[in-house]
């Protein structure tokens, strides 16, 4: 980089932007209520597809008449599984770098065998949504009620049904570390306290439901892609793979967005659905989800028990972390970012702040007969974050230290860097201290627990709750290339001078 | 100027840190600067937005791109100037003078050259006034952050209704590129993580049904509830990217409902009450206070 | 239940001649029939309100009115308050605090506001976090859009006669 000649680098000059604020450009259209969102999208001919879900959480399908359906004007197709299968190839949702993770095919649309309360069965095609879903409701179809694994605590017992039987049992992924001694810390510790953290599954509920408008155009031979992704590329790759395409015949296009937070950044079986019924009915077909789908099948995050260990001395000094985390995921390990991920992350992460080099955890992932679930905005940070603060905070009242004083204690020192933590994970440089100080001093930390005794005495019951943190920012290919998926760790940009008119 | 990029949008400024960063580095008010993301026959092949990478990852191949195109124009302007590149920079859409920034000429009329009268440059002179470049991170597998939160409620022992009175961050996320937009996806991403420790929970039956998929039963934080959000920072750059900067879409999320936590556990102490659950929903609260 | 039903009314005050279905709701009808894609729908069970309008000069849920009900009634869009400059200064105020991000609520972020404004012309921050609880959010955390507002609320007293 040459320098300036005022000796400023090239984002430190007088007239930069950097660490400026200014209004975002383009907000105009979206504060009139003139935003391109895919759900207002319309194309000439184009159809809307609604999908017929089951109603069993765990079933075998084994009939379906849409006789009466198909006979409803303005219907323009009943599509099931089988069928669509000609059109689209089913995927696994594993990456090799994560050992041992196994998963069944999923195809767009069930064929035989439903594994969760809301997958789809069918697709009704027609004029209007509203046409649609009155088709659906007489489509017939006849299930065998299978018995579903709803407990992640019973999922790997003997007795219970294996959801998929070519995968022999309901462990989707394990994963064991173990570093430095973690037996003699504990037995070198004053005290040792444990704890079992309990998440409660949830989703990302953004305002736009999922959408998309899928136009697969004959002539040209050309799939177009209308729809809210974070990953515009990935979803070019993977509907040309699946469809039989070249990348080249594959565009998307990613207008407004209502909200994503992670849960567009996913490969659905109902939007995979979408462009194969584009591709065989050959006219536009749009997809949006209501919110009671969206609750359904958007993906669902941080289910998870997590048994948790932390070993302290009388001084203050945290000895070990242990963990042992069960989380409770879907049928099928979602694709192509997998349902391993959270777990993961949460046996990279738990500790990561703090000195103390011995650690151990175990982590399990294991089929439920529930919705989908994957990476949601934090992914397994915040059950990380959860469980070490819990863990250091229960540390802390056993010996009677105040919970600012133990992490002031125990956090890596700012001039500790470069260094890695017991996971292994490389941190560049962080400033755990100066946030901590810096804290301290923008919530007058003394003056609130001063307040806090004064209304306990009148029984007003305040808290004060501090969480320190890492987190993974800007990840490299290690994340998912490493493991086989078509998911990019690199961007780029093309920046071109114009010559304006006037 | 024209600004492809392969980032995404999704309302957290994607499209503003890029013109910001090509604005500052070519030395062109932003608004001169129109960015065109989320199309795969329109801009560069790559990753898109997730796992907090767009600024970091994004931003510098912004950077890198508006680089050369800088030198690029420079390039050309000391061809037409006969002058040279050390001698002159770019401020306020125009070729000045580096010493005493006196305006030699506007990035229009030498836009104007270039496209329209070539025949009038030094000969074998073959501007390009394109520059792509990419980026992708290759010393540290990822570019940590690091922050602290902290969560001060009160809790109604009669009813176990939980009042957010007020919450904080600070977050180290290296350079920032728009403070307020910076904030602002810590406050989002915070209050995600207080729905999920207090509301949030998609509760399925033993037959595997999910029974409040609506949004009457499925709680998400309303405006009445949330409390107001302090963020302040400090900045530790990553020495990986010139931009420096590090991601910053999760950091809300990830330690909020660890605080809210901590919180609540420390306001129940003096009833020696322990809750490792979310969400705190005012039935946990008032088990544990042994109520029902 | 299938035969179209003749309704008369005004949008954003233009006439409109329609014919509608019963069971066709407010919203389906603004966005579908009239194009004005603005009023958006995030849950039609009316509780996020993302497709709030104005009917006669009330917030209201589209997702849960009829379009029948909309008969003889003057319906008001963010299109309309947008473009006659009603929300001017809500819209800049709401563009210099960044209180919207992906802009899906925004539309009846910025309805609800104007409804609250119009009738209390200084009202607490708590106050207009009352107000706007009908209105979810996810991406704000909602503290930008009430300070928005706060913004506007203090505008207009100082600009008052």
């Amino acid at each position: 980089m040459s320098p300036a000649p005022d000796g400023l680098s090239l984002l430190d000059r007088p007239n930069s932007y950097i660490g400026k604020v200014v209004p975002r450009p383009n907000l105009e259209r979206l504060m009139q209520g003139r935003g391109l969102y895919v759900s207002d999208m319309e194309l000439p001919r184009m159809a809307h597809v609604v999908f017929l879900r089951s109603p069993h959480a765990h079933a075998n399908i084994v009939a379906i008449d849409a006789a009466a359906a198909r006979g409803i004007p303005g219907v323009i197709a009943v599509v099931t599984g089988r069928e669509l299968a000609m059109v689209i190839t089913p995927w696994v949702g594993v990456l090799s770098h994560l050992k041992g993770l196994k998963s069944a095919p999923q195809h767009a649309i069930a064929i035989d065998h439903v594994c969760w309360q809301g997958e789809a069965v069918a697709a009704v095609v027609a004029t209007s949504r509203a046409v649609a879903e009155d088709a659906a409701e007489i489509v017939s179809v006849e299930y065998r009620e299978l018995e579903p694994v709803t407990d992640m605590r019973t999922a790997l017992d003997p007795e219970t049904p294996v959801i998929h039987p070519s995968l022999g049992d309901n462990l989707a992924f394990e994963r064991q570390l173990d570093v430095g001694a973690v037996d003699q810390a504990f037995a070198d510790s004053d005290a040792v306290v444990e704890a079992e953290f309990v998440f409660g599954r949830h989703t990302g509920v953004t305002l736009e439901p999922r959408a998309v408008v899928a136009d697969w155009n004959v002539a040209e031979t050309r799939l177009t892609i209308y729809q809210g992704t974070q990953a515009p590329h990935m979803v070019q790759n993977i509907a040309a793979l699946h469809l039989g395409l070249q990348d080249s015949q594959v565009r998307v296009v990613c207008k407004d967005v209502g909200g994503s937070f992670g849960i567009k950044v996913h490969v659905y079986a109902d939007e995979m659905a979408t462009y194969a019924l584009s591709k065989l009915l050959r006219r536009p077909i749009k997809f949006v989800a209501d919110r009671v789908e969206s609750f359904n099948t958007d993906i669902h995050a941080r289910d998870h028990r997590c048994k948790g260990r932390i070993g302290v001395k009388r001084d203050g000094t945290i000895t070990a972390f242990e963990i042992d985390d069960l989380t409770g995921i879907g049928p099928y390990s979602m694709y192509p970012r997998t349902s391993a991920i959270e777990a993961n992350q949460i046996v990279n992460l738990v500790g990561g702040a703090y000195l103390t080099k011995n650690y151990r955890a175990r982590a399990r992932v294991v089929f439920q007969n529930k919705n989908v679930m994957c990476q949601y905005r934090g992914v397994g940070h915040p059950i990380a974050c959860s469980v070490t603060e819990g863990l250091v905070d229960l540390a802390a009242s056993r010996i009677g230290m105040d919970p600012v004083e133990i992490r002031r204690r125990n956090l890596v020192p700012d001039d500790g860097y470069p260094c890695a933590s017991p996971a292994g994970l490389k941190f560049e440089l962080l400033s755990h201290h100066a946030a901590i100080n810096k804290l301290m001093s923008m919530m007058d930390y003394d003056a609130l627990r001063a307040e806090q005794a004064a209304l306990r005495r009148s029984n007003i019951h305040r808290g004060i709750g501090i969480a320190s943190f890492i987190e993974i920012t800007n990840p490299s290919a290690a994340f998912y290339g490493v493991g086989g998926a078509r998911i990019s760790s690199q961007d780029g940009v093309a920046v071109r001078s114009m010559r304006p008119a006037r | 100027m024209i600004c492809q990029t392969s980032i995404s949008e999704q309302g957290q400024g994607s499209e503003s840190l890029t013109a910001q960063i090509v604005g500052s580095v070519l030395g062109v008010s932003m608004q001169r600067v129109r960015v065109i993301l989320g199309d795969t026959d329109n801009t560069p092949y790559g990753g898109g937005t997730w796992a907090s990478r767009g600024a970091g990852i994004g931003g510098e191949a912004a950077l890198q791109a508006a680089k050369i195109l800088r030198r690029n124009i420079l390039d050309v302007a000391a061809a037409i100037l006969q002058s040279s590149v050390a001698e002159l920079d770019i401020v306020n859409d125009a070729i000045v003078n580096a010493d005493d920034g006196a305006p030699r000429i506007d990035l229009k009329e030498l836009a104007r050259i270039v496209y329209f009268r070539p025949d009038t440059l030094p000969p074998g002179v073959q501007p390009e006034l394109m520059a792509t470049r990419h980026f992708v991170p290759r010393e540290y597998p990822f570019a940590f952050t690091n922050g602290v939160q902290a969560c001060w409620l009160e809790i109604d022992t009669d009813s176990g209704f939980i009042k957010l009175l007020k919450h904080w961050v600070v977050e180290d996320c290296g350079r920032i590129i728009n403070p307020q937009l910076v904030d602002e996806q810590i406050r989002g991403g915070v209050v995600q993580g207080l729905g999920a420790a207090l509301f949030e929970h998609c509760i399925y039956d033993e037959r595997g049904q999910l029974t409040n998929a609506n949004m009457a039963d499925y709680l998400v934080p309303m405006s009445g509830e949330m409390p107001d959000i302090d963020v302040g920072h400090v900045v530790s750059p990553t020495f990986e990217t010139e931009l420096g900067a590090k991601g910053a879409g999760e950091a809300g999320t990830a330690g909020a409902a660890a605080a809210v936590a901590n919180a609540v556990n420390d306001a129940l102490k003096p009833f020696g009450a322990m809750i490792t659950e979310i969400p705190l929903t005012p039935q946990v609260i008032l088990a544990v206070l042994g109520r029902i | 239940m299938t035969i179209p039903v003749a309704i008369s009314l005004h949008v954003n005050g233009e006439a409109v001649e329609a014919r509608v279905l019963p069971r066709l709701n407010l919203a389906d009808f603004l966005r579908e029939q009239l194009q004005l894609t603005g009023t958006h729908v995030g849950c039609e069970h009316g509780v996020c309100g993302a497709c709030t309008v104005r009917v006669n000069g009330d917030i209201v849920r589209s997702c849960l009115t009829l379009a029948v009900q909309a008969d003889r009634a003057s319906v008001e869009t963010i299109e309309g308050l947008s473009d006659s400059g009603e929300i001017a200064d809500l819209q800049a105020a709401f563009r210099d605090r960044n209180a919207l991000q992906c802009g899906f609520c925004t539309p009846g972020m910025l309805m609800a506001a104007q409804d609250l404004l119009k009738s209390e012309s200084s009202p607490s921050r708590q106050r207009i976090r009352e107000h706007l609880a009908g209105n979810y959010c996810r991406c704000t955390g909602y503290q930008a859009i009430i300070d928005a507002i706060e913004t506007t609320a203090r505008a207009r007293i100082g600009r008052a006669p």
